[in-house]
C-alpha cells in the first residue's frame, strides 16, 4: 500500500504539487484562525455549587446545607472528589469529576441531585450551580479609580456595574465580569428601635407592612369606544420620597409613615469584600472567559470597549485595563517559542546545506518542515486544539525528525539517479525514483511506528500532566506522520522535478569527507574491541544513572508568569475594615519595592464570586517592571518586608496561574497541602498546630500556614422556647423577626434609568450597635400594651465559633499548606513525612494525607513508568516481528537506556531535578535513539541485500559512513532547534519545555556517539547470524 | 484621725490591688492560635486555654510564648454560672499530666460561664478569666 502512494504520486505529479500548494495556503490561513493560549485546556471538569444561607453560622451551614447536599452528590458516576467550604452564610461545594468526562453531562447529573437535595434544605434556600468555567478563565483585571473625591466609591461601583460591566459582558467569549470594591448602591430604610417603641409598633407589624411597600398589580381590561384598555394598578416606589411616604401603621388613629420611624437614604450595600489599586480605593473588575475562547482576542476587544466607554465617564474617573492581563504572559510565551521555532528552521537549512552542499537537495528536504507544520495546524483545527507553548514545543522537538524522513529518501533517490545516469542504457527516471523511494520506505515507516509507540505513555497520563503533555505528543506525532506522508508523496515528486537534471558526480564537502574519514578511523579501532566498548558503555550508563540519586523530584518546573499573587491572611474574626487596613498596608509596602509596577487588591469575597474567601483574607496581584533584580530576590524581599512590618498575619506568595493550578490539584493554593482528616474541629485545630510546629524548621519550606479555620467571636441569641411560648411566639417567629431587624431584608427594587437597586430594611446602627440594645428590641406588643423584649424570650451572649468548616469527600479536614523554595519537592516531602510520623500522634479516626503537586508528581511518575514499560514491550514486539531476530531487537532496545546517559548528565548540570517534563524528554529520546538504531541497522541490511555487500567489517564501515550524514544532521538539527530552549530556563512559556529540551539535547549527544561507535561495533560483534538469516528470509522482498 | 485615714487608705488600696483584675474579660489577642484548638484568653504573663468536650473541661496554662507552664506554680480556682442564675457554684479542678481537669454537667442548659481565677507566681493579684462554654456544641 505504501508503494501505491509513491507510485500514485509519481504518476500524478501535478496533482500532488497542487494538493501540497493547497495545504500550504489553507494551512497558512488556518494558523491565523487557531485560538492562542499559554497552555492547553487544563481545566479539571468541576461543578461548583453555591448556596446562600443568609445569617447562618458556619456550623449551621455545614449541617443544614452542605452536608445534605453532599450526601446527595455522593455516588454520582465519575466523581473523584467533593470539597466543601461552609462559611458565614455561604456554602460552596466543589464537585470534581474525572478528567475527560463531559462537563455538560456532569452538570446535568449534579442538577438532578440538587433537585432532590432541595427538599431536605431549609425553606427559601436554593443551591445554584456556578457557570461553566475554565482554570485559565480569569484573563484580565480592570481597575476603576477616581482622581478626586468628586466621584464617591459608590458612584464608581455604579459606573462599573451599570456602564462598564454590561458593555464587557457583550464581548464574544466573556462569560462573567465580577466587580469588587466601591459600594453597591441600595435604598436603605434604617428603622429606629426607639421610635418604634414611641409609636407602639412591633417588628412583626413593620415586617408585614414593608413587604407590600412596592407592588404593581393588574386591573384587567376596560372596553371603551371599541377599544381595549389595559388597567394597571401602580404602587411601585420610584425613589426616596415614595418610600418615606409609605404607611407603616397607625398610632392613636394617626398614620405612621416610614419617615416617622426610619431614615431612608441611598447607601452602599453591606460589604463582604473590597478592592483597591496601587493603594487607592477602587473597583476591581475581574473578567472571566468562556472555555476555549481566545484570550488575546478577548483582551483586545475589552481594551477597545474600554476606549469607547472612556469619553462617556465622569471627569476624573480612570479605567485602567492593564492591571493584570493573562494575554501578556501568552504573548510573551508564544512569541518566545515562535522565535525559537523560526531560528530552528533557519538553523536546519544551514545544517542541511553544510552537510549536503547541494541547494536542490536541501530545498527538497526542507519542504517537509512547512508542509508538516501546516498539516498539523489543519489537524488542530479539525480537533479543536489551540496553539500553545506545548503544541509549539512538540513541533520544535519534531523539526529534526521531520527532515530526517526526507533526507533518507532524497539521499537514496539522488544516489540511484546518479547510478542510473552512468548506465549505458538508463532506465526511466520516474521508475528509478519509485524504486529508490520504495527501498527505504520500510525503515522510515518502522521508525515512525516505533516513535508513535514511544509516545503511548504520554497519552495515558490522566491528570494535569496528561492535559499538558498530550497536545505536545499530538503535535509531535501529527507532524511526524505528515512528514512520513510527505516523504512518500511530495519528496519523490520534487526529486523528479529537481534532481533529474545535471546528475554529475556528487562529491562530499571537505567537512563531510573529514567526518567520514574520522568515522572510519574510529570504527577500525572499535570494531575489534566490541567487548571493551560494550563494558565501557554500560559502566558509563550506570554512572549516569547514579546521578539521579543527587537530583531532586518535582512535579512541574516553576512558571514565570511575570506577575505574582500575594495572599495576606489576618486572624479569622477580624472585621472587613481591619482586614482592609491590613491589606492596604501590605499594598503600600509592595508598591514601595522598585521592581513592582502595580498592585491590585481584593479583600474578602465579591458578590458573584465562586471563590468563597473570608473577609480576613486579601489577595494582591502584582505586576513587575521589566528588568531589575532577580525575581527570587524580589520575592524574598516581599516575604521579609510583609512578615516584619505586618505582624500576626500569614503570607503566601504565588503566581496567578500557578495558584489556580495548585487549587485545582489539591483544593489549596500552595505547592504542598498536608490534610488532617477527622471529626472534631478542636482536635483538628490542635493537631494542625502540632504538625506545623513539627515541620516548621524544615529546610526549603516557606509560606507555612494553617488553613484559616479558627474561632471567631459571635453573639448568639438563643431563643428560650418556653419563655417565648408564654408570649405566643414560636422560636421560628422570633428568629425570622430578628433576621429582618439585625441582618436586614431586601424588600423590593427601584428602577432608575434601567438600573435596578434594592430597597433594604434594617434596624439603624444605634438600635443594634450593642448587645444591650439588641436585648431591648421590642418583638411584639401584647394586647394589654405590654412590650415583649428580646431579653424576655432569649439569652443573648458572647461566645466563639468556627469561621469556616472545610470538608473533603464527606469528612471534615484542616490543611497545613506550604510552598517550596530552593529545594526539590520529593526530598522535602520525605523529610516532612518522617517528622510527622515521629512527632505527631493522631487520635483514633484521624489521619494525614499529603496532597498538592507532590501527589500529582507521584501519580504521574508511576503512570509514566508503568506505561513506559508497556510501550517498551510493544516496541520489542514490533521490532521482533519486523527483524525476526532477538539479537537485533535486543540491540535496538539496548540503545534506549544508553541514550539516556547524556540526558541525565546535562540535566544534572542544569536543573538537577527530575520533573514530569524531563520524563517526557526521556520518552522522546527513547524514540529518537531507537529510530537512529533502526535506520543504521536497516541500512546495513539494505547494503547486504541491494548493494551486494556481505557481512564484513568493510560493509559495517561503509554503512556507518553512509548513515553518518543523516545521523549527524538529525542530531544537529534537533539540537540546534532546541538549543534556544536550553538557554531559556525560567523564561515565560519555556518553563516546561526547557527540561524536555535539556534531556533531548543531552541524550542526542550520547545517542549520536552511540550510533557512530556502539551500534556498528555491537552489530559487527553479534549481528552476523541475524543479518544473514534476515537477508535469506526476505530474499526477493524489498526492505 | 490620721491613723484612721491611713488605715482606710491601706484597706482601699489592698482591696483595689486584690480586686483590680476581677471581672475583666481578657481576650486572647487576634492572631494567637490556641495550641489545643480551644478558647484562649490571657492576662499579663499567662495564656489560659479551655477545651470542652461534652461534660469534660481541660485547662492548659502557657507563658506568653505559648510554652506550657507548670499549673502547680499557679493558684487556680474555678466557678461555673448558668444563664439567668445569679449565683456561681464552685468547680473542683484536678491536676493530671500538667493539665487541670474538671467535669461539669450543665443538664439541659445551652451554655454556662466558666470563671477561672488565676494567680501567677509573678503577680500579687488574682485575675479572673471568663469563658462561655456550650456543652452541646
Amino acid at each position: 500500500m505504501l508503494n501505491y502512494f509513491i507510485r500514485f504520486s509519481l504518476n500524478n505529479r501535478l496533482f500532488v504539487v497542487a494538493v501540497a500548494a493547497f495545504v500550504l495556503v489553507y494551512g497558512a490561513v488556518t494558523v491565523t484562525q487557531l485560538p492562542v493560549d499559554v497552555f492547553p485546556d487544563i481545566t479539571k471538569p468541576t461543578v461548583t455549587i453555591m448556596t446562600e444561607a443568609h445569617g447562618m453560622a458556619p456550623e449551621e451551614v455545614e449541617t443544614r446545607v452542605t452536608f445534605p447536599v453532599e450526601s446527595y452528590l455522593n455516588g454520582i458516576p465519575g466523581v473523584e472528589r467533593i470539597r466543601s467550604q461552609s462559611g458565614i452564610g455561604l456554602s460552596a461545594i466543589y464537585v470534581e469529576f474525572e478528567w475527560g468526562t463531559e462537563i455538560y453531562r456532569n452538570r446535568q447529573l449534579v442538577q438532578e441531585k440538587l433537585n432532590l437535595a432541595k427538599e431536605k434544605l431549609p425553606k427559601d434556600i436554593t443551591p445554584v450551580m456556578g457557570p461553566v468555567g475554565s482554570l485559565m478563565g480569569q484573563i484580565q483585571q480592570i481597575a476603576v479609580t477616581s482622581e478626586n473625591d468628586e466621584v464617591s466609591p459608590m458612584e464608581l461601583r455604579n459606573l462599573a456595574e451599570w456602564v462598564i460591566r454590561p458593555r464587557l459582558m457583550t464581548i464574544h467569549g466573556v462569560s462573567q465580569v465580577i466587580g469588587i470594591g466601591g459600594g453597591l448602591k441600595q435604598y436603605q430604610i434604617l428603622v429606629s428601635a426607639e421610635k418604634l417603641n414611641k409609636f407602639q409598633l412591633s417588628i412583626e407589624e413593620i415586617d408585614h407592612e414593608l413587604s407590600q411597600i412596592s407592588q404593581n398589580t393588574t386591573g384587567g381590561f376596560l372596553e371603551s369606544n371599541a377599544q381595549e384598555f389595559l388597567v394597571r394598578n401602580i404602587g411601585v416606589v420610584n425613589g426616596i420620597e415614595d418610600i418615606e411616604s409609605t404607611l407603616i401603621g397607625m398610632h392613636f388613629g394617626k398614620p405612621v409613615l416610614v419617615k416617622d420611624i426610619a431614615v431612608v437614604k441611598e447607601a452602599p450595600r453591606v460589604k463582604r469584600g473590597d478592592g483597591s489599586f496601587n493603594g487607592k480605593p477602587s473597583v476591581v473588575l475581574t473578567i472571566q472567559k468562556q472555555p476555549g475562547a481566545d484570550t488575546i482576542k478577548i483582551t483586545e476587544d475589552v481594551e477597545k470597549a474600554i476606549a469607547e466607554i472612556r469619553p462617556s465617564l465622569p471627569k476624573g474617573v480612570i479605567v485602567n485595563p492593564d492591571v493584570f492581563k493573562q494575554a501578556n504572559f501568552i504573548e510573551a510565551s508564544i512569541s518566545g517559542i515562535k522565535g525559537k521555532l523560526q531560528l530552528g528552521t533557519v538553523l536546519v537549512f544551514l545544517v542541511l546545506f553544510v552537510f549536503l552542499a547541494n541547494l536542490r537537495m536541501s530545498a527538497i528536504t526542507l519542504t517537509a518542515i512547512p508542509v508538516s507544520f501546516l498539516v498539523t495546524a489543519i489537524v488542530f483545527k479539525l480537533f479543536g486544539l489551540s496553539v500553545n507553548t506545548m503544541t509549539l514545543g512538540g513541533l520544535a522537538i519534531a523539526i529534526g525528525e521531520l527532515v530526517d524522513d526526507s533526507i533518507v529518501d532524497v539521499e537514496n533517490v539522488f544516489r540511484r539517479l546518479r547510478e542510473n545516469a552512468k548506465l549505458s542504457n538508463p532506465r526511466n527516471l520516474l521508475k528509478v525514483i519509485y524504486d529508490a523511494s520504495s527501498e527505504v520506505r520500510n525503515s522510515i515507516v518502522l521508525a515512525t511506528v516505533i516513535i508513535a509507540l514511544v509516545f503511548f505513555p504520554l497519552f495515558n497520563l490522566t491528570g494535569l500532566e496528561g492535559r499538558l503533555f498530550a497536545p505536545l505528543g499530538v503535535a509531535y506525532l501529527t507532524a511526524l506522520m505528515a512528514s512520513l506522508i510527505v516523504s512518500l508523496t511530495l519528496t519523490p515528486v520534487l526529486c523528479s522535478y529537481f534532481l533529474t537534471k545535471d546528475l554529475k558526480e556528487h562529491h562530499d564537502t571537505k567537512f563531510v569527507t573529514y567526518l567520514k574519514n574520522l568515522d572510519r578511523r574510529i570504527l577500525e579501532w572499535s570494531l575489534p574491541r566490541a567487548k571493551k566498548i560494550l563494558v565501557s558503555a554500560i559502566v558509563m550508563m550506570l554512572l549516569a544513572l547514579s546521578l539521579t540519586a543527587f537530583m531532586g523530584r518535582d512535579f512541574l518546573p516553576h512558571f514565570n508568569e511575570g506577575t505574582a499573587m500575594i495572599s495576606v491572611a489576618a486572624a479569622p474574626g477580624v472585621s472587613l475594615t481591619e482586614s482592609n487596613r491590613i491589606g492596604l498596608s501590605a499594598e503600600k509596602i509592595l508598591i514601595s519595592i522598585p521592581e513592582i509596577k502595580s498592585a491590585s487588591r481584593r479583600t474578602g469575597r465579591a458578590e458573584l464570586d465562586e471563590h468563597a474567601m473570608g473577609v480576613n483574607v486579601s489577595e494582591i496581584d502584582i505586576d513587575f517592571k521589566p528588568g531589575g533584580r532577580d525575581r527570587d530576590v524580589v520575592l524574598a524581599e516581599i516575604r521579609d518586608k510583609l512578615q516584619s512590618q505586618i505582624p500576626g498575619v500569614s503570607i503566601g506568595i504565588g503566581q496567578p496561574i500557578s495558584h489556580l493550578i495548585d487549587h485545582m490539584l489539591s483544593g489549596v493554593s500552595a505547592a504542598l497541602a498536608i490534610k488532617i482528616f477527622g471529626s472534631d474541629l478542636a482536635t483538628l485545630r490542635e493537631k494542625s498546630i502540632e504538625l506545623k510546629e513539627a515541620i516548621k524548621d524544615t529546610n526549603g519550606l516557606v509560606d507555612l500556614r494553617i488553613e484559616q479555620q479558627g474561632l471567631i467571636p459571635q453573639v448568639k441569641i438563643q431563643v428560650l422556647r418556653e419563655d417565648a411560648a408564654r408570649f405566643g411566639l414560636s422560636a421560628g417567629e422570633v428568629t425570622s423577626l430578628l433576621e429582618a431587624a439585625f441582618n436586614g431584608e431586601a424588600l423590593t427594587q427601584v428602577i432608575e434609568d434601567s438600573k435596578i437597586y434594592d430597597v433594604f430594611f434594617q434596624f439603624d446602627e444605634s438600635s443594634r450597635g450593642s448587645m444591650e440594645q439588641m436585648q431591648k428590641t421590642v418583638l411584639k406588643i401584647m394586647p394589654d400594651g405590654r412590650k415583649v423584649l428580646l431579653e424576655d424570650v432569649a439569652d443573648v451572649y458572647e461566645t466563639t465559633g468556627p469561621n469556616e468548616i472545610n470538608r473533603e469527600n464527606g469528612q471534615r479536614r484542616i490543611v497545613i499548606s506550604a510552598n517550596i523554595s530552593g529545594r526539590d519537592l520529593g526530598s522535602l516531602v520525605k523529610e516532612i513525612q518522617e517528622k510527622v510520623n515521629s512527632k505527631v500522634k493522631l487520635p483514633e479516626g484521624y489521619y494525614v494525607v499529603y496532597g498538592g503537586q507532590f501527589e500529582s508528581q507521584q501519580q504521574a511518575t508511576r503512570k509514566i513508568l508503568l506505561f513506559g514499560l508497556l510501550s517498551l514491550l510493544a516496541i520489542a514486539l514490533v521490532l521482533y516481528s519486523h527483524f525476526k531476530s532477538k539479537t537485533i531487537t535486543g540491540q535496538i532496545m539496548g540503545t534506549i537506556p544508553l541514550a539516556f546517559m547524556g540526558g541525565l548528565i546535562l540535566l544534572f548540570f542544569t536543573d538537577r531535578s527530575i520533573t514530569v517534563a524531563s520524563l517526557v524528554g526521556f520518552i522522546t529520546l527513547s524514540g529518537v535513539a531507537s529510530r537512529n538504531a533502526i535506520m543504521m541497522i536497516s541500512h546495513y541490511l539494505h547494503l547486504m541485500k541491494y548493494e551486494g555487500e556481505t557481512f564484513s567489517k568493510e560493509m559495517i564501515i561503509r554503512g556507518s559512513q553512509e548513515r553518518l550524514v543523516p545521523v549527524m544532521m538529525t542530531a544537529c538539527v534537533t539540537s540546534l532547534a532546541l538549543l534556544p530552549l536550553i538557554f531559556a530556563k525560567g523564561q515565560p512559556g519555556s518553563e516546561i519545555l526547557h527540561p524536555v529540551a535539556v534531556v533531548i539535547v543531552g541524550g542526542l549527544v550520547t545517542s549520536t556517539l552511540l550510533d557512530i561507535i556502539v551500534t556498528p561495533t555491537l552489530f559487527y560483534f553479534i549481528g552476523r547470524k541475524s543479518a544473514e538469516a534476515y537477508i535469506k528470509e526476505n530474499e526477493g522482498e524489498s526492505l | 484621725m490620721k491613723k484612721n485615714i491611713l488605715l482606710m487608705a491601706s484597706v482601699l488600696l489592698l482591696g483595689f490591688a486584690v480586686q483590680s483584675h476581677e471581672g475583666h474579660d481578657h481576650n486572647g489577642p487576634a492572631g494567637v492560635q490556641a495550641p489545643k484548638g480551644g478558647i484562649i484568653k490571657g492576662n499579663e504573663d499567662t495564656y489560659v486555654e479551655v477545651v470542652s468536650r461534652g461534660k469534660d473541661l481541660k485547662v492548659y496554662l502557657y507563658d506568653k510564648d505559648l510554652k506550657p507552664v507548670d499549673p502547680k506554680s499557679y493558684n487556680v480556682s474555678a466557678k461555673v454560672q448558668l444563664p439567668k442564675v445569679k449565683k456561681a457554684e464552685d468547680l473542683a479542678l484536678t491536676l493530671k499530666d500538667n493539665v487541670l481537669e474538671a467535669t461539669y454537667d450543665a443538664k439541659k442548659a445551652h451554655r454556662y460561664t466558666l470563671h477561672l481565677s488565676l494567680k501567677s507566681p509573678k503577680e500579687e493579684h488574682a485575675d479572673t478569666l471568663k469563658y462561655t462554654i456550650e456543652p452541646k456544641k
